[in-house]
C-alpha cells in the first residue's frame, strides 16, 4: 500500500497531468484545445509568431522542378516568380500559396465538399449535409474529367498540386499553420480535385441563387396580374452591360415552345436553408483612349465578395519569358494562374453575370419508396451517391443523395412527397472542350483582343462579365460562359420534372453571348446589371442589380479626361442612386401634404445631402430608416408569408415606380387598419418613425455616424474575433459603387493604365499572409479602408525584382 | 555551498541545456518532462528537490523561450491568443506558459525522485 502511495501515485499524477495537457478538454459548453500542444513554446502557437524578416535567401531542391526558378518576395510579401517553364512557375505558385494560405485552402475545400464535421464535430453536420446535396464534389469530379482532356493546362494543375504538396512535406509540428493547432487537426495532401472544389465553391457563391420556389409561391399567392405587376423582369431605366444596338445577331438558334407555367398551384414548403449571399456583386469598366487624359486605355475592377481574413485573394506576378507569360494580378489560393490582372499587353477583370443557372423540377415518384421516378412515361431509377460524413467525436453519418435526370434531389418533404425537388445546376456539368484552367492560362498571356476572345471560348462557369483593355487602346466586354437556351419565362418557376422537354434546350452559342468591342461611347461597364436590351434574341432570367449599373454608366458618360485618380475616386464613390431617387420621389409625392416643422427640417436636410454614404455622416442612417420603414409597411401583405414560405419581396425600383405611377395602389393599404392608406400617408408615417428612431439614437449616442451605425467588419474564416478586424471606419452601401456592407464589399480594387509599360494600382482588405501571427496578415486593411491603393510592382525582369525584395527563394532540380 | 546544493545546481544547468535541445529538435514538448523524471531519479535528493528541479528549470525555460519569441513577434500573436482565452495579456501569457511547463516537468521530477526515495 505504502509502495503504491509513495512510488506509483506520483507517476500516475504526472501522467494524468500530461494527459490533461495533451488532449482537448470540454467543460460544459466550453471546449478547450489541447493546452500543452497549443501553449508550449516549442511546437505551440508561439512558433507561429513571425519576427522581422531580414534579407534572406532560401535554396530549395525538388525533383519536380525542371530548371532553376527564382521567387522574390517584395515588401508586401507579393511573390514575383521567374521560371523557364510554365510548369515550374505553377509549381512555385502552389508552393507559395500553401506557405501563405494553407489552412484557408484546407477549410474552404472542406466546406465545399461537406467535410467540416470531420474536424469541427457535430455542430457543422447540417451544413455538411446541405453541401453534399448541393453536389460540389460531384461537380468537381465532372470538371476534372473535362479539364483532363486538355493535357497542357491539366499538367499545370498537376505541377501546382505538386508545389502545394512539396510545401506540406516540409512541415514539422511547429510550422503547422496556427488554425490547425487551434482546431486540433493536421493538413492533408492537396489534389487536383481540391482545386476543382475551389472553382466550384466560387460557382456556389456566384451562380447558385434560385428564385424558382419563391416565384412559384408568389405567382400562386398573388395571381398572374399582380405577380407581373410586382415582379417584372427588366427595369426600363436600366443601362444594360451591352449598350443598346451594339450587338446584332442575325441568325439566332431556334427555340422549341414548351409549357413554362409552374407545375404546382399551391405554396411549396421548401425553404432553402443556406441562401448564397444576395449581395455578391462587383463593378468593372474600361475607358478607351478618347476619353482619357493620357490617351491610354484604363481598366478598373472591384469584385465584391464576403470579406474575410485571410482574404480570398493573393497577389502575385508570374513570369515565364520562354512561354510569353509575364502577368501580375490576384490568384485564388488553391487554383493556379492569375484570375484578375494584367500583362504588358492587356488587362482584364471580372464581375458576376447574375443570370439564373439553377432550375428546380418537381419529381413524380413511382411510389412511396421514392427510388424511381417518371420521365416521358418511362420509369427511371434514381442513382445513389453514397455520402458518408465523418464526424469528429462520434460515428459516421450516412446521408446519401439521389441523383436524377435533372441532378440531385435537393429537397424531400415527408408530408408533401409531390413537392420533392431535383436541381438542374450548370456547375454540375462537365463540358468537353472547355476548361477554366485553360481559359485563364491563355488570358494570362493574351496579347490583344483576338487572344482575349479566343481564351474566353474555353470558359464555362460561372458566367462572368470579362472586361478588357489593351495597350493599343482597344476596350471590350464579353459576358462569357455557358448560358442555357430557354424559352421566354422558362426556369422562372418550379417545373414539371416528368417531361424531359422541360429541360434546357442547349446553350447559346458563345459567339452570340452578350459582347461589345470598342463602342462609340468610349467605355464599357458592368455592375451586375442586366446584360442586354430587349433586342437580344434570347431569353434569360437572373438576379440583376438595378442601381450600381445605372450610376456607373451615368458617371462614365459624364466623365471626360479620365485619369487614374478620377478612377480611384469613382471606385470609392459612396453615392447611392437608390437614396437619390427615394428622396426625390418621396418629396414629390409629399408636395401636397402639409408637414410639421420637424418633418420639414429633415426633408431639407436630406435635400441638401449629396446622397453619399460617407463614414462621418448621419443622413445615411436617417435615409435608410425612412426607406426601410416605408418598404416594410408597403409589403405587409407579403410579410405574413415570409416566416412560413420561401418568398421574396418586390425589388426597390419596383416599389418606387409604384409610388410614382400609382400612389393609391391597393398595396399601399395597410391591411391591419380600417382606413384605406395611400403612398403619401405611408411615407409620412415612415418619416415620423425615422425621426423618432433618430432622436432616440442620438440621445443614446450623440456622436453616432454612418460608419459606427453600419459597423462593417472583416471576420476571420472561422469567426474567431481575435483574428478578425472588428470595425472598419468607412462609408459605402449596397447600392453605391463602393459597396461596403457589413462584411461584404470590394474584395480587390484594381486600376490599370495601359501603355508602353502598364501601371497598376491595387489593394485588397487583408494581407498576403494567412498567419494571424504575421504583420502581413492584415497590413493592407487600413490602406483599403481609407480608399488608398498600393502601386503594383510589375517587375520587368528578375534583377529588378531582386533589388526591391528582401526574401529570395531559389528552386532547383534535385 | 554544500555538495548537495552543488549537485543540484549542476543538475539544474544540465537539465535546462538538455531540455532545450530535446524540445527544440524533437517536435514533442513533453519529452523534456519525461527527461526530468529521469533527472529527478538520478539527483536522488528527495521528492521536493525532484519537483523543484523540474519546476524551476521548466518555468525558466518555457517562459524564457516563449518570452523570446514573443519579443521577436512584438506581442502580436500572444495578444490575439490571450484575447481568445478571456483577455489574458501577452506578458501574463508568457508567465502562464512558464507555469504550465514548470508544473508538468515538476510532477515528472517528483515522480522520478519518488522511485528513488525510501
Amino acid at each position: 500500500m505504502t509502495f503504491i502511495f509513495k512510488k506509483v501515485l506520483p507517476t500516475l499524477f504526472a501522467l494524468g497531468f500530461l494527459y490533461l495537457m495533451h488532449n482537448p478538454l470540454t467543460f460544459g459548453s466550453v471546449a478547450l484545445p489541447a493546452i500543452g500542444k497549443l501553449f508550449n513554446p516549442f511546437t505551440g502557437f508561439w512558433a507561429n509568431g513571425e519576427g522581422l524578416l531580414g534579407q534572406m535567401e532560401t535554396k530549395l531542391d525538388f525533383p519536380e522542378i525542371g530548371t532553376n526558378t527564382e521567387m522574390y518576395l517584395d515588401e508586401r510579401m507579393v511573390p514575383h516568380i521567374f521560371a523557364q517553364s510554365a510548369s515550374d512557375a505553377y509549381f512555385v505558385q502552389g508552393y507559395i500559396h500553401a506557405k501563405m494560405r494553407l489552412w484557408q485552402m484546407d477549410i474552404s475545400t472542406r466546406a465545399a465538399s461537406g467535410r467540416l464535421s470531420e474536424v469541427l464535430g457535430a455542430k457543422t453536420l447540417e451544413i455538411d449535409k446541405f453541401n453534399r446535396r448541393n453536389g460540389l464534389t460531384f461537380a468537381a469530379e465532372n470538371a476534372i474529367n473535362s479539364w483532363k482532356k486538355d493535357k497542357e493546362s491539366f499538367q499545370y494543375l498537376e505541377s501546382y498540386t505538386a508545389g502545394v504538396n512539396a510545401y506540406i512535406a516540409t512541415l514539422t509540428p511547429k510550422d503547422i499553420p496556427l488554425e490547425f493547432k487551434l482546431l486540433g487537426y493536421e493538413p492533408e495532401l492537396w489534389t487536383p480535385l481540391k482545386s476543382a472544389l475551389m472553382a466550384k465553391s466560387m460557382c456556389n457563391t456566384l451562380c447558385r441563387e434560385e428564385h424558382d420556389v419563391a416565384n412559384t409561391n408568389l405567382l400562386n399567392f398573388l395571381g398572374k396580374a399582380d405577380f407581373d405587376l410586382l415582379y417584372p423582369e427588366k427595369n426600363p431605366k436600366q443601362s444594360p452591360v451591352i449598350p443598346a444596338g451594339s450587338q446584332i445577331i442575325s441568325n439566332p438558334v431556334p427555340i422549341k415552345s414548351i409549357d413554362t407555367k409552374p407545375s404546382v398551384e399551391n405554396l411549396l414548403s421548401y425553404k432553402n436553408p443556406f441562401k448564397p449571399d444576395p449581395f455578391a456583386g462587383s463593378n468593372n469598366w474600361a475607358v478607351g483612349p478618347m476619353k482619357t487624359h493620357n490617351k491610354k486605355a484604363i481598366l478598373c475592377n472591384d469584385p465584391h465578395l464576403n470579406l474575410t481574413l485571410p482574404s480570398i485573394w493573393f497577389e502575385n506576378q508570374i513570369t515565364v519569358p520562354k512561354e510569353g507569360i509575364n502577368v501580375y494580378g490576384i490568384s485564388l489560393p488553391g487554383v493556379p494562374a492569375v484570375i484578375i490582372g494584367f500583362n504588358e499587353n492587356i488587362a482584364w477583370g471580372i464581375t458576376n453575370g447574375e443570370q439564373d443557372f439553377v432550375d428546380l423540377y418537381r419529381m413524380k415518384w413511382t411510389d412511396d419508396k421514392k427510388v424511381a421516378y417518371m420521365l416521358d412515361g418511362t420509369i427511371q431509377p434514381v442513382k445513389w451517391r453514397i455520402e458518408q460524413i465523418k464526424v469528429k467525436g462520434q460515428d459516421d453519418v450516412i446521408d446519401s443523395v439521389k441523383y436524377t435526370h435533372w441532378g440531385p434531389i435537393v429537397f424531400e418533404d415527408i408530408n408533401h412527397p409531390a413537392q420533392d425537388l431535383a436541381m438542374r445546376w450548370i456547375a454540375h456539368d462537365g463540358i468537353d472542350n472547355t476548361s477554366e484552367l485553360k481559359a485563364f492560362s491563355l488570358l494570362n498571356k493574351a496579347k490583344n483582343y483576338a487572344d482575349y476572345a479566343s481564351a474566353l471560348q474555353f470558359y464555362t462557369v460561372p458566367m462572368q462579365n470579362f472586361v478588357f483593355a489593351a495597350k493599343n487602346g482597344d476596350i471590350a466586354l464579353q459576358t462569357q460562359g455557358l448560358l442555357p437556351l430557354k424559352q421566354d419565362q422558362q426556369g422562372r418557376f418550379v417545373q414539371d420534372g416528368s417531361l424531359s422537354a422541360n429541360g434546357w434546350q442547349g446553350f447559346i452559342p458563345k459567339s452570340q453571348n452578350p459582347q461589345v468591342y470598342n463602342p462609340s461611347r468610349g467605355f464599357v461597364a458592368s455592375a451586375n446589371q442586366n446584360s442586354t436590351d430587349d433586342k437580344y434574341p434570347y431569353y434569360y432570367n437572373g438576379y440583376f442589380d438595378d442601381y450600381r449599373g445605372r450610376y456607373l454608366v451615368r458617371s462614365l458618360t459624364r466623365l471626360q479626361d479620365v485619369t487614374v485618380d478620377s478612377m480611384k475616386k469613382l471606385q470609392n464613390d459612396t453615392h447611392s442612386l437608390l437614396a437619390e431617387e427615394t428622396v426625390d420621389i418621396f418629396q414629390k409625392t409629399l408636395s401636397k401634404t402639409s408637414l410639421t416643422a420637424v418633418q420639414k427640417q429633415w426633408l431639407d436636410k436630406l435635400s441638401a445631402w449629396d446622397k453619399n454614404f460617407d463614414a462621418q455622416k448621419v443622413e445615411p442612417i436617417f435615409c435608410e430608416w425612412w426607406y426601410n420603414n416605408f418598404y416594410a409597411s408597403v409589403w405587409d401583405e407579403l410579410n405574413s408569408l415570409v416566416n412560413d414560405y420561401d418568398v421574396l419581396l418586390p425589388e426597390d425600383w419596383v416599389t418606387l415606380a409604384l409610388v410614382e405611377k400609382d400612389p393609391s395602389n391597393k398595396y399601399f393599404d395597410i391591411k391591419s387598419t380600417p382606413d384605406r392608406e395611400s403612398a403619401p400617408q405611408l411615407i409620412v408615417r415612415a418619416l415620423d418613425k425615422a425621426i423618432f428612431s433618430m432622436d432616440s439614437l442620438t440621445k443614446l449616442n450623440p456622436t453616432i455616424d454612418w460608419a459606427n451605425f453600419k459597423k462593417s467588419n472583416i471576420p476571420h474564416l472561422a469567426r474567431i474575433p481575435a483574428f478578425s478586424t472588428n470595425f472598419l471606419n468607412n462609408g459605402g452601401v449596397t447600392e453605391a459603387l463602393n459597396s461596403v456592407k457589413k462584411a461584404n464589399g470590394p474584395s480587390w480594387r484594381m486600376i490599370v493604365e495601359m501603355g508602353d509599360k502598364p501601371k497598376g494600382y491595387g489593394v485588397y482588405p487583408g494581407g498576403q499572409s494567412g498567419n494571424p501571427g504575421s504583420i502581413h496578415y492584415d497590413d493592407m486593411v487600413s490602406t483599403w479602408e481609407q480608399g488608398k491603393y498600393n502601386e503594383l510592382f510589375f517587375a520587368v525582369n528578375a534583377s529588378e525584382a531582386k533589388q526591391k525584395s528582401s526574401q529570395t527563394y531559389i528552386f532547383s532540380h534535385k | 555551498m554544500s555538495p548537495d546544493s552543488k549537485r543540484f545546481s549542476l543538475y539544474f544547468t544540465l537539465v535546462i541545456v538538455v531540455s532545450f535541445i530535446i524540445s527544440y529538435f524533437s517536435n514533442y514538448y513533453f519529452l523534456s518532462w519525461i527527461f526530468c523524471g529521469l533527472a529527478g531519479y538520478m539527483l536522488n535528493q528527495g521528492n521536493l528537490k525532484g519537483y523543484l528541479l523540474g519546476f524551476g528549470t521548466h518555468t525558466l525555460l518555457w517562459s524564457a523561450w516563449a518570452g523570446f519569441q514573443n519579443f521577436q513577434n512584438k506581442g502580436l500573436l500572444a495578444t490575439k491568443i490571450g484575447e481568445l482565452f478571456g483577455g489574458v495579456s501577452h506578458p501574463q501569457l508568457v508567465a502562464l506558459v512558464g507555469l504550465i511547463g514548470g508544473v508538468g516537468a515538476g510532477l515528472f521530477g517528483l515522480a522520478g525522485a519518488a522511485w528513488r526515495s525510501k
